[in-house]
């Protein structure tokens, strides 16, 4: 089974169903308190399907909040919703995370023209 | 002598775009090996034989991620192989005949060649996915039925793999089904347009061996065996429905019908492979 985004709503508005979700660590400090999913757990309870055929999409890099825990692991986590002010305030409030920040989404010229027309 | 790696680029803008069999025209990097006893001066008439040109810098916008080409892979006497992306399905005999005579030229005969057929698998936005929170009845069959049902027969199919190209030859199918004498039914309204219906003849035996694939599209449905039942969990599944077109404006005409399915949430598309290519040319 794989983690999906049930939907995935891109900065243009076209919706992706079933996205496989993207989590990796990107420092070397391994982390034993988290893997970044259970984050994404509670900020997109409803919006996460474990599903055996997922849809991955080429040429659209997903949307990710790159996410320092207090453990010092940082990760790259996809998200599948428009950043806002809600989710910022969210982590924020969080005890698990120190830092984080937004990263854009990326629809590459050859996904962007099917997805317009 | 070391291998020669050759660059193809397809560019609709410059009249040498790539003919997907879904009938629209796109931008897309391929590559081959070129044998070392094969002279680089002949790579240009390889490449402009396969309708694209030469390329040393990146296709712009290319949709070489997104899937791969169809391909004629020449298989030579001593053993290696030329693998080279075709721009489009209609002249393939003329491009293999072509190709084939440059690579003969140093006595190294081409002793078989193959087609293999493009491969994209992700053609939601193209074909017009819209998945709506539906489900389709799965191809499990219901209730106590423990036997799991297949359709199948023999379809009249318009190969790519014909001289000329188009031409219809009889082909074996067998698609699972939560029917016993019907096409599953998640595609029973789209599967006389798309792959048609028996014909009461049989497809010549082939000693077991499948030379020739035929195009298909790849389709990923979230299904419950009650599509309206509001407790039962949802299942994703992948079946494959044949093409019976060779036109490419009904490959997609298929293929719309099919993205507006219930539960479809993914659909992708094969095309026709033949290892036999070698006996069409003249």
């Amino acid at each position: 089974m794989v983690l999906a985004f049930y939907s995935y709503i891109t900065d243009t508005g076209k919706i992706y169903n079933f996205l496989p979700v993207f989590i990796s660590q990107i420092n070397p400090e391994l982390s034993t308190l988290y893997t970044g999913q259970e984050l994404l757990e509670d900020l997109l309870p409803s919006n996460l399907i474990d599903i055996n055929l997922p849809c991955g999409v080429s040429g659209l890099i997903q949307r990710s909040l790159i996410v320092r825990f207090n453990d010092a692991s940082i990760f790259r986590i996809g998200y599948s919703n428009l950043f806002s002010q809600l989710l910022a305030d969210q982590l924020i409030a969080d005890p698990r995370v120190d830092l984080f920040t937004f990263s854009g989404e990326i629809i590459q010229y050859s996904r962007l023209k099917k997805l317009l027309t | 002598m070391p291998k020669t790696v050759v660059s193809v680029k397809f560019v609709p803008s410059n009249g040498t775009g790539y003919l997907r069999d879904i009938n629209d025209e796109i931008p897309i990097a391929g590559r081959f090996v070129l044998p070392p006893d094969i002279p680089s001066t002949n790579i240009a008439a390889i490449v402009t034989a396969a309708g694209g040109e030469l390329s040393t810098e990146n296709v712009p916008c290319s949709d070489t991620q997104g899937g791969t080409p169809r391909r004629l892979v020449f298989i030579r006497a001593s053993g290696n192989t030329v693998s080279v992306p075709i721009s489009a399905r209609n002249d393939l005999i003329s491009a293999a005949t072509t190709i084939r005579g440059i690579l003969q030229t140093t006595g190294n005969e081409v002793v078989c060649i193959k087609l293999e057929g493009e491969f994209f698998p992700y053609l939601n936005d193209e074909l017009g996915v819209s998945y709506a929170n539906t489900f389709a009845a799965s191809h499990k069959p219901p209730g106590t039925d423990p036997k799991q049902h297949f359709w199948s027969g023999t379809i009249s199919y318009g190969s790519d793999g014909t001289n000329p190209a188009g031409g219809t030859v009889f082909v074996p199918i067998k698609a699972i089904s939560n029917n016993s004498n019907a096409p599953a039914t998640k595609f029973s309204t789209i599967w006389a347009n798309c792959v048609g219906n028996f014909v009461d003849i049989l497809a010549c035996p082939t000693g077991g061996k499948r030379v020739r694939e035929h195009r298909r599209f790849l389709v990923t449905t979230r299904t419950k065996l009650d599509p309206v039942s509001a407790t039962e969990t949802a299942q994703s599944e992948l079946n494959e429905v044949p093409v019976n077109d060779y036109a490419g404006a009904d490959i997609l005409t298929c293929g719309q019908a099919i993205a507006v399915l219930n539960g479809v949430y993914c659909v992708g598309y094969r095309g026709e492979s033949y290892s036999r290519f070698h006996k069409l040319l003249p």
